[in-house]
């Protein structure tokens, strides 16, 4: 798994506006256009691309991308 | 035998929800916010004394009067709603004779959401292929509104209440009916449920459950969605139902001049049009003025987008609540 492709790829879960402040270290829950359905597609995509289920409750403790690679990294096992 | 849709009509309810009256109710919620986040800016919600039934009559007259068909030559009814107008009997029975089709018409209803309308495609095709009906009424109606809690603020901003009808016959009309593929997974069954209120919890009461930041979750007797179970749900079945759907009509995507998926909301449906790798200009949108009306949505956009403007094959799909999902291509001539 690569941070940089992971990055990129959930940057483009987020509105236009604000794609060009998304890093990997960001706390994402901060800008302007997040909210729960921002949340819904990133756990969907990581699904999707990675195929790891993020529950909720733990998808609530993640504050950053790096939070969410090394999530998806550890259960990957990779 | 081949089937068309030869003429479709719909019908909104005369009140209006405007993001700017849901602002005011939750003003945690800016109005232009719900619009960027949903595409949505206003809903049509049915009038109290108004049932859906009452709505697909409507819809249902509009059509015969706008195609000036006989009333007498329609032969079979198929009536799709989940907020029927009594347990029993049938709406379709009731709207039967509202709408004075003659008694030699089947007549039933069947209870499915947003895939609703491509089941009634595919039970339509299925008649008159069959050789069982000749002209094919189908209605879909639904007031989702009559079953949303007034504190859930999140599918207050998604749903709005319309009636459809439309036409199917094997006389050549605007659409072509092609090959359909439908699906069912009832493990989804507890994400998106109105559970109290009928037969198995006739007589429970519901309270107000509220997360831990004071965000209304739930109350059974009203209609509970659980957003990330259904987000996730849409975006691993509708790429692989369009895939179903192209390999079926034995076509492939570049072939598709349009896309029409059921209305549920933009923000899900830009998810998905990114996934399969649609541009823009092939995706059809329309639910700006209307927002989602559960099997309203894929009619109402036939009408309003694409007859008469648009032609080539269509590919419309529509999935959720059950979970139930089909998918067909229509080609427009």
């Amino acid at each position: 798994m690569d941070l940089n492709d992971f990055t990129e790829q959930i940057k483009l879960q987020f509105l236009e506006e604000d794609q060009p402040k998304v890093t990997s270290e960001i706390d994402f829950r901060k800008l302007s256009t997040w909210d729960s359905l921002t949340g819904m597609a990133i756990i969907a995509i990581i699904e999707s691309e990675y195929g790891v289920t993020i529950p909720v409750d733990d998808f609530k403790e993640m504050r950053n991308i790096l939070d969410l690679f090394n999530y998806v990294k550890y259960q990957r096992k990779d | 035998m081949k089937a068309f849709i030869n003429a479709i009509s719909y019908y909104l309810p005369e009140k209006v929800l405007d993001n700017h009256q849901i602002s005011l109710e939750h003003p945690e919620w800016a109005a232009d916010k719900i619009s960027q986040k949903t595409g949505i800016y206003k809903r049509h919600i049915a009038a109290h004394d108004e049932s859906a039934g009452d709505m697909a009559e409507k819809a249902g007259k509009k059509l015969l009067a706008e195609t000036k068909v006989e009333a007498s030559g329609i032969d079979f009814l198929l009536y799709c709603t989940q907020s029927p107008d009594f347990f029993l009997p049938t709406t379709a029975c009731i709207l039967q004779a509202k709408l004075s089709l003659p008694t030699s018409c089947g007549a039933l209803d069947f209870n499915l959401g947003c895939s609703g309308y491509i089941y009634g495609l595919a039970l339509s095709k299925s008649l008159i292929v069959s050789g069982i009906a000749k002209k094919v009424l189908l209605l879909t109606s639904e007031t989702y509104t009559k079953f949303i809690n007034p504190k859930d603020k999140s599918n207050k901003t998604i749903f709005g209440d319309a009636a459809s009808a439309s036409l199917i016959t094997s006389e050549i009309g605007p659409y072509e009916l092609g090959n359909f593929r439908l699906g069912t997974d009832g493990t989804g069954a507890e994400n998106l449920i109105v559970r109290f209120g009928a037969i198995r919890h006739k007589t429970d009461k519901g309270t107000d459950i509220f997360d831990s930041t004071g965000e209304f979750v739930k109350n059974e007797e009203y209609l509970f969605m659980n957003g990330q179970a259904i987000f996730s749900f849409t975006s691993i079945t509708v790429p692989k139902l369009v895939n179903d759907v192209l390999l079926c009509n034995n076509l492939v995507k570049d072939e598709i001049d349009y896309f029409l998926f059921h209305q549920a909301n933009k923000y899900m449906l830009e998810f998905i049009r990114k996934k399969i790798k649609v541009p823009l200009e092939k995706f059809i949108y329309y639910l700006e003025d209307i927002g989602n009306t559960v099997s309203n949505t894929i009619p109402i956009a036939l009408k309003e987008e694409c007859t008469n403007k648009k032609k080539g094959n269509i590919l419309i799909a529509g999935f959720g609540v059950g979970y139930s999902w089909g998918g067909c291509i229509l080609h427009s001539m």
